[in-house]
């Protein structure tokens, strides 16, 4: 840990997900702050990726709340709204188990297309 | 029996004008059953939006369940008891491109469902919209695998256009039978349709294939 620490940049609290009758998340909760790495352990099938989903969105927990970077992006069931989700997906990276890198661009392409087209800047400035 | 070709040679330029009005009807057709398509195939998208999903499948359903003759017919011969006159043209173009769009939607769509998920879950976590991402990242991907269907479809469509020649239209099948109708030569002027046919399919799947490998050669491909 280092840095100005103190700040929380995720905070998850009593999650829960089903799919079905199978529970995958129980009342989970998790706090991250700037510059801590956090590691997730656990057999496969035990959640890892749908925790990692529902903070990015992707997937709607049924019941808790999950702030990034000061936002709520999740409380009482509820996603955050599409414009806002968008907006704060920018600063977040996510980086998928199969990668799901776009296979019709190139790697330039790849690693630029977000700032490019949602931020609108100029190829030299994302590819900085 | 003796062939005699002499019918077709003479009234060579009718047969070439019929020819040039069947690739006016399929072009203009072609371009709105791709519209179509693409409109109707996103529609269909997901099930879960029952509104834009049934508007979608009552019109595939009912254009695909149907004859093309028929709903060329109804369109030509029977819109005018509203006092619609559509000219023959517009009505054929109107009838084939109506058609062409229930089948290429279903190209569309099947093309689109056919892309990973998770193309679609990576740009909506850079932060792209839905219809963002769907223009920049997943249709890009579908149109390639959208090319090899959609060929077969052109094809189609232009063996299809024949079929206005009911409607009046002076296409290609209807200059021969024009020709035959004076000079009894059914045989040979049905041989230099079939043929003048043939060409034009034969040319719109090779530039379809040109397209398809430049496409790939272009890295648009997995």
């Amino acid at each position: 840990m280092s840095g100005s620490a103190q700040e929380l940049v995720l905070a998850v609290s009593n999650l829960s997900k089903s799919f079905g009758p199978t529970r995958v998340l129980a009342d989970v909760d998790l706090s991250v702050q700037a510059s801590q790495v956090v590691v997730v352990i656990g057999p496969s099938g035990s959640g890892k990726t749908t925790l990692l989903r529902c903070c990015n969105g992707l997937e709607v927990a049924d019941r808790g709340r999950i702030e990034v970077c000061g936002t709520t992006l999740f409380s009482d069931g509820r996603l955050l709204h599409d414009s806002e989700l968008n907006a704060l997906r920018t600063r977040v990276g996510m980086v998928f188990q199969s990668f799901n890198l776009f296979p019709h661009l190139t790697v330039l392409q790849n690693v630029t297309i977000g700032p490019r087209r949602i931020r609108r800047k100029t190829l030299s400035e994302a590819a900085e | 029996m003796k062939l005699d070709f002499g019918p077709v040679w003479a009234n060579w330029s009718d047969l070439a004008h019929g020819a040039m009005v069947t690739v006016e009807v399929t072009g203009a057709a072609l371009v709105l059953g791709c519209l179509l398509g693409l409109l109707v195939g996103l529609l269909r998208l997901d099930p879960r939006k029952r509104v834009r999903y049934a508007v979608g499948s009552v019109y595939v359903t009912f254009i695909r369940g149907t004859p093309l003759l028929v709903q060329l017919f109804l369109l030509f011969f029977g819109l005018p008891q509203f006092g619609i006159v559509l000219p023959a043209f517009f009505c054929g173009v109107l009838g084939l491109g109506i058609y062409s769009g229930a089948y290429q939607s279903e190209i569309v769509r099947g093309a689109i469902q056919s892309i990973d998920k998770g193309q679609m879950e990576a740009a909506r976590s850079l932060g792209m919209s839905h219809g963002m991402a769907m223009r920049a990242i997943i249709l890009p991907q579908a149109i390639v695998r959208m090319i090899p269907p959609l060929g077969n479809e052109f094809i189609a469509l232009i063996k299809n256009s024949a079929l206005v020649s009911l409607l009046t239209i002076s296409d290609l099948l209807h200059e021969g039978q024009k020709i035959i109708s004076v000079s009894y030569r059914s045989l040979e002027v049905y041989l230099a349709v079939a043929l003048i046919y043939l060409l034009l399919t034969n040319a719109t799947g090779f530039a379809l294939l040109r397209l398809e490998r430049r496409l790939r050669v272009g890295g648009l491909v997995q």
